[in-house]
């Protein structure tokens, strides 16, 4: 039948360009950019996306933007993994117990309104400028917001999977492993997901006032050198990296949550 | 029976049905048809009831109060197929909640076999309106989720699997997710699940109130199949009497405020057929019993 296979060659088209749309946006972005670049003709303020792809080369070749990369990387990972430690027992015990709830409950959203920035200074002090104010400052970020996901997860557990485990003989420790754990874990995941990029905001943050190596710390050290460009380049870096980080979280998620 | 006094029929040992308006309502005495419960074929059964809920009054919050269900009593055999029925708030959930151990029982006591309920367990199997599957496991993992469901060499669980896959008819469907199937076979997989755990008695709450019309009544056949099979006391709390009257042997009917019950014996042999004078006769006097009172 022509027009069926006319309408859906309509929707296959229609489906590749929805798919593009994202490329194409970007694109018009580089190409707005470097129009305004060279009218306003001035790369100290606003190098064009020309010049930030050669000094992007530059800073490639000679291995000082992959250090940065990987040190900021490290940094975050690490904080994350410590960060995730306690919010998940924590945020877990407090899921399922009123009493932890209340013990904890209000401190944290007490400490939770603080930012990470405003913890820089007090980390510095503490831990001096280095590795363990920076773990300090990322695993802090990434806490608070995945030890109330945690919290919520585990709290919205829904009953009736715990009544249908009861009835089949199921309770203990072999319900929450079996049931609720299994029950909390989309939600948990997300959490995880969500403390990763504040993680990777955090680290930028501590790296921009306390850090010599880091893309927090190309940033602000171009911006001493006026070399605008190079500090374009880790600013876009951040970007390119955060959006690869979210994009592979998901992808964890979806395969690890493929049952949904 | 579901009544503040009950009455003990000396013979049998079962409990005798309360004085419907209708004559048609009363069951004759001599004609229990040969499937219907026969506590004589079940030598303990004539002594220890299977389940005995003796005066219980359920209060939520406070007990001062007036309790949501109120000196209710009612003795089940094995092989019984029991449905309460009544409009909502009446306290039917909360009774099949209450045997289910979920509720708290304020005054009076349940027995399942002569154990007092005091919590879940799996002698008491549950159905659920809204299935309640656990959608991280497959078809098969679903079934095989009651601790007696699980026991045995990998072989006898598959074969326990393909056993109650096959009597709900999803033998197919054993690796699929429950997020693959439709409601109905959702439904269906919880029947398996319930029945493959061997429980003492089987409580649904309103299981098919979620589907259509047709796959319901799909369902129903389906639930009389594998009880037929198996034969397991099953407690089915429903709303909708020509339902009530085409599954149940005996109907408890309840009415809001827990004010009266009634009980109603269908003595109709199974398979049924749900358009048959007889059944229809019966869905009129329950329709009768249950909403005249209102």
């Amino acid at each position: 039948m022509p027009q069926r296979n006319e309408r859906s060659a309509g929707r296959v088209w229609r489906r590749t360009a929805m798919r593009l749309l994202p490329l194409a946006s970007v694109l018009a972005m580089v190409f707005a950019w470097s129009a305004a670049a060279r009218i306003m003709h001035n790369p100290q303020v606003l190098p064009g996306p020309a010049a930030i792809g050669l000094s992007a080369l530059q800073l490639l070749r000679d291995g000082s933007l992959l250090d940065d990369v990987s040190a900021s990387l490290t940094r975050v990972i690490e904080g994350w993994l410590l960060a995730l430690l306690v919010a998940i027992p924590l945020g877990g015990a407090m899921g399922r117990s009123e009493s932890m709830r209340r013990i904890f409950g209000t401190l944290i959203e007490l400490i939770r309104p603080i930012p990470p920035i405003a913890m820089v200074p007090i980390a510095i002090l503490w831990f001096g400028i280095g590795w363990a104010s920076q773990l300090f400052i990322v695993c802090y970020g990434a806490f608070f917001p995945m030890v109330i996901g945690v919290y919520d997860a585990f709290r919205n557990v829904d009953e009736l999977y715990e009544h249908a485990a009861r009835s089949l003989g199921c309770h203990g420790v072999a319900l929450f492993r079996r049931v609720v754990v299994m029950a909390a874990l989309p939600s948990v995941i997300s959490a995880m997901r969500i403390g990763l990029g504040l993680a990777f905001v955090s680290l930028v943050a501590a790296e921009l006032i306390a850090a010599s190596t880091g893309l927090g710390a190309l940033i602000a050290n171009s911006r001493v050198t006026f070399q605008t460009d190079d500090m374009l380049v880790g600013m876009i870096a951040i970007g390119v990296i955060g959006f690869l980080l979210s994009w592979l979280m998901l992808r964890v998620e979806r395969y690890v949550l493929r049952w949904r | 029976m579901l009544r503040h006094r009950e009455r003990k029929s000396a013979t049998t040992g079962a409990f005798v049905e309360v004085t419907a308006s209708s004559d048609t309502a009363k069951h004759p005495s001599g004609a229990r048809n040969a499937r219907g419960p026969a506590p004589a074929a079940h030598a303990h059964a004539a002594d220890e009831p299977l389940v005995a809920v003796d005066d219980i009054s359920i209060w939520y919050g406070d007990p001062r109060g007036e309790p949501v269900l109120g000196h209710v009593s009612l003795i089940a055999r094995e092989g019984e197929f029991i449905c309460l029925v009544g409009p909502s708030g009446c306290g039917k959930s909360t009774l099949l909640k209450a045997i289910a151990g979920f509720t708290p029982v304020g005054h009076g006591s349940i027995r399942v076999r002569g154990a007092e309920v005091r919590g879940p367990g799996s002698d008491r199997g549950m159905v659920f309106q809204e299935f309640a599957l656990f959608p991280w496991l497959t078809v098969q993992e679903n079934v095989l989720f009651g601790d007696k469901a699980s026991a045995g060499s990998a072989q006898q669980r598959y074969d326990r699997a393909s056993h109650y896959l096959d009597l709900v008819g999803l033998t197919r469907f054993r690796d699929h997710h429950p997020s693959q199937l439709s409601g109905g076979m959702r439904q269906r997989v919880a029947l398996a699940r319930a029945w493959a755990n061997q429980p003492t008695v089987l409580l649904m709450d309103e299981p098919f109130g979620a589907l259509d019309a047709r796959t319901r009544q799909e369902l129903q056949e389906t639930l009389l199949r594998i009880f037929e099979e198996e034969r397991t006391l099953c407690f089915f709390v429903t709303h909708d009497t020509s339902e009530a009257a085409y599954l149940a042997d005996r109907i408890f009917i309840m009415h809001a405020h827990g004010a009266r019950r009634e009980e109603l014996r269908i003595d109709v042999p199974r398979p049924r057929d749900r358009h048959s004078d007889a059944v229809q006769e019966q869905v009129r006097n329950l329709d009768r019993l249950a909403w005249e009172a209102q």
